[in-house]
């Protein structure tokens, strides 16, 4: 018998039991939802709903799967005055995102210098384990990143001020606390800045195949046959120490505030307590560090495509149409039963969507909604979509990261040969460069689910909408 | 251990040192290192304590990973001085990434507490950790 109750096509609930004080909602399609139940994303759904002041339904959306603590897809609103911030439901990769670049180019002007151009990406951007890149930052260097973000690399000639119109929170959070990474964290992250790190981190050049609404895609500067640039990256080692270094204090909070765990990744403290408090500091301080780091990728991407096409930067149009995390807690106002709330609302592995009109929409977008970067997997299809009024009222106006994984990096590895994938992917027109082909394989497209479901999901639930979908034709595999 | 989106290690030992060893040995198996080449070795002492062994074994992989991806030294062998389930002491022999002669796959961002039990099986030490990468 299944565990959870059908509302309607996309939507299933899974009913309040035992110590949950909220019921779970997960967004999926009928024949999704057996990987899911196979999986543990009931259970991961269900012990988030434990957490003192969760607020509506512990939420998933359709790229949901096994995580650790939180499930991947998860989504959980916590009330400021009464609930509680967990490093465990943002998770080790601190405000881990998407940006996309558009340009003036078309895909058939960049075919004659695509090889070159992923030879001197994959030269200037660094990927793997520990590399470190070509910026280095001093310890005073790294309180000016922890506090400003995006703005931090703009200021030091990586990128201008322009593009921080369209990055979320405008490049950077404000109540970051620069004091408060720790040591290590401050080490770990000198020497990061400007490269991608490895598993499913990536950089692509793509083209535009399909508009699906050209009056939204048209103000975001999207047109058909276009040539984009993605990233996804994060906070790096920086980022992932901060968590580690939090989660181990929270282990002591739990218990000190007699919060009783369902599982200890889920440490966690009241927002309002000293535990809270620092490590809300700490997070937005690694999230800037993600934010500075794609903001650099940004210039590093420029200086390669000026080099190998022999223009300026400005004549290749190469503008920031958003830049959008997907592992945060933010605090943001939302309406729970007709009322406006403060809540914190953590997202892991899920990517804000807020409608058309929301002030933290970017003023250029706030017309349409805001942007939404929805990354497939290689051999497959991106999305560009869009917030709706629907996600505001039913998930906090959060909506899918990605395509989501289906099957382990073990078993992917199992069935794919990754010299042999990169050859299948080059015949498809997908140029790859990757120091690790073991990695490669892992991130195998049959190792995610069908993209195109995932989005059809969240369109068709009304919880974000179809704008544009681009297809890979160079990665760079971290 | 598969996991969906993470890897998991299962580790077991006779003893905390051999305990502690596996896990030196399960990091390594997740970087994919399968030889490690003749390089000038660097020395490097990690003592640690905590308040159970579950946050001992989550503090020392993350000790080792952070040798690994943060001073690019990679664990290749180590003697305990002291091993046990609130503390561990062990001097460890390391060699510099950059001797690989293949980068390493993936990177392991951490350990997690997902689940972690540390228990005595069957008269072995016995852990399965989720770690994110």
């Amino acid at each position: 018998m299944s565990l959870f109750r059908k509302i309607d096509d996309y939507r299933f609930e899974l009913p309040k039991t035992g110590g949950m004080r909220v019921p779970g909602l997960v967004y999926a399609s009928e024949g999704m939802l057996p990987k899911i139940e196979r999986e543990r994303v009931a259970e991961q759904v269900a012990n988030v709903a434990h957490l003192p002041g969760i607020v509506g339904h512990s939420l998933a959306m359709p790229d949901c799967h096994w995580g650790y603590g939180m499930a991947v897809g998860g989504v959980a609103a916590m009330d400021v005055e009464t609930g509680v911030i967990s490093p465990g439901g943002v998770g080790y990769d601190i405000s881990c995102g998407v940006r996309l670049l558009r340009s003036d180019l078309s895909a058939a002007e960049i075919k004659p210098h695509a090889e070159r151009l992923m030879d001197a990406l994959y030269g200037r951007v660094a990927s793997g384990v520990g590399k470190g890149g070509p910026i280095r930052v001093d310890k005073r260097g790294m309180l000016d990143v922890f506090k400003k973000g995006a703005l931090w690399a703009v200021e030091k000639g990586y990128g201008d001020r322009e593009d921080l119109l369209t990055c979320e929170d405008g490049g950077f959070l404000k109540d970051a606390d620069p004091d408060l990474p720790s040591e290590r964290a401050i080490e770990r992250g000198r020497d990061q800045i400007g490269t991608l790190g490895s598993g499913n981190h990536f950089l692509e050049l793509q083209v535009v195949d399909e508009i699906f609404d050209l009056g939204v895609a048209a103000v975001f500067g999207l047109f058909k046959g276009q040539l984009t640039v993605m990233v996804h990256t994060g906070s790096r080692g920086c980022g992932y120490q901060i968590c580690e270094d939090n989660l181990r204090l929270m282990q002591r909070a739990a218990p000190k505030y007699q919060i009783r765990l369902p599982d200890r990744q889920l440490a966690c403290a009241p927002i309002c307590s000293q535990e809270g408090r620092e490590y809300y500091g700490a997070m937005c301080a690694g999230a800037n560090y993600a934010r500075a780091n794609r903001q650099a990728i940004t210039h590093l991407i420029r200086e390669c495509f000026s080099r190998v096409l022999g223009r300026g930067p400005e004549s290749l149009g190469l503008r920031v149409v958003y830049d959008v995390c997907h592992n945060v807690a933010k605090f943001e106002t939302h309406e729970v039963d007709g009322k406006p709330r403060r809540l914190c609302v953590h997202r892991k592995g899920a990517t804000r969507a807020f409608a058309a009109g929301h002030p933290d929409v970017p003023e250029p977008y706030r017309a349409v909604g805001q942007p939404v970067l929805v990354p497939g997997s290689m051999g497959t299809a991106y999305y560009v979509l869009v917030g709706t009024e629907r996600a505001m009222r039913e998930t906090f106006g959060t909506v899918c990261h990605g395509a989501g994984r289906l099957m382990s990096r073990t078993q992917a590895a199992k069935q794919v040969e990754g010299h042999r994938l990169a050859v299948e992917l080059k015949d498809a027109g997908v140029s790859i460069r990757t120091d690790s082909y073991r990695g490669l394989a892992e991130e195998a497209p049959l190792a995610y689910k069908d993209v195109d479901e995932v989005v059809g999901v969240c369109h068709a639930a009304g919880i974000s909408r179809k704008v544009a979908r681009m297809r890979p034709i160079g990665v760079l595999k971290g | 251990m598969p996991h969906t989106s993470e890897v998991g290690l299962r580790l077991w030992g006779r003893t905390w040192k051999e305990f502690y060893a596996a896990a030196v040995r399960g990091l390594l198996a997740l970087y994919d290192v399968r030889r490690v080449p003749k390089a000038a070795v660097r020395r490097r002492k990690i003592v640690l304590k905590a308040e159970s062994p579950e946050e001992l074994l989550v503090a020392w992989l993350d000790e080792l990973n952070f040798y690994i991806t943060a001073k690019r030294l990679l664990p290749v062998a180590q003697s305990f001085q002291r091993a046990g389930p609130d503390a561990v002491g062990a001097s460890l022999r390391m060699v510099p990434l950059d001797a690989m002669r293949r980068p390493l796959k993936g990177e392991v961002k951490a350990a997690s507490y997902h689940k972690l039990k540390v228990e005595r099986l069957r008269g072995r030490w016995c852990a399965t950790v989720i770690l994110d990468v």
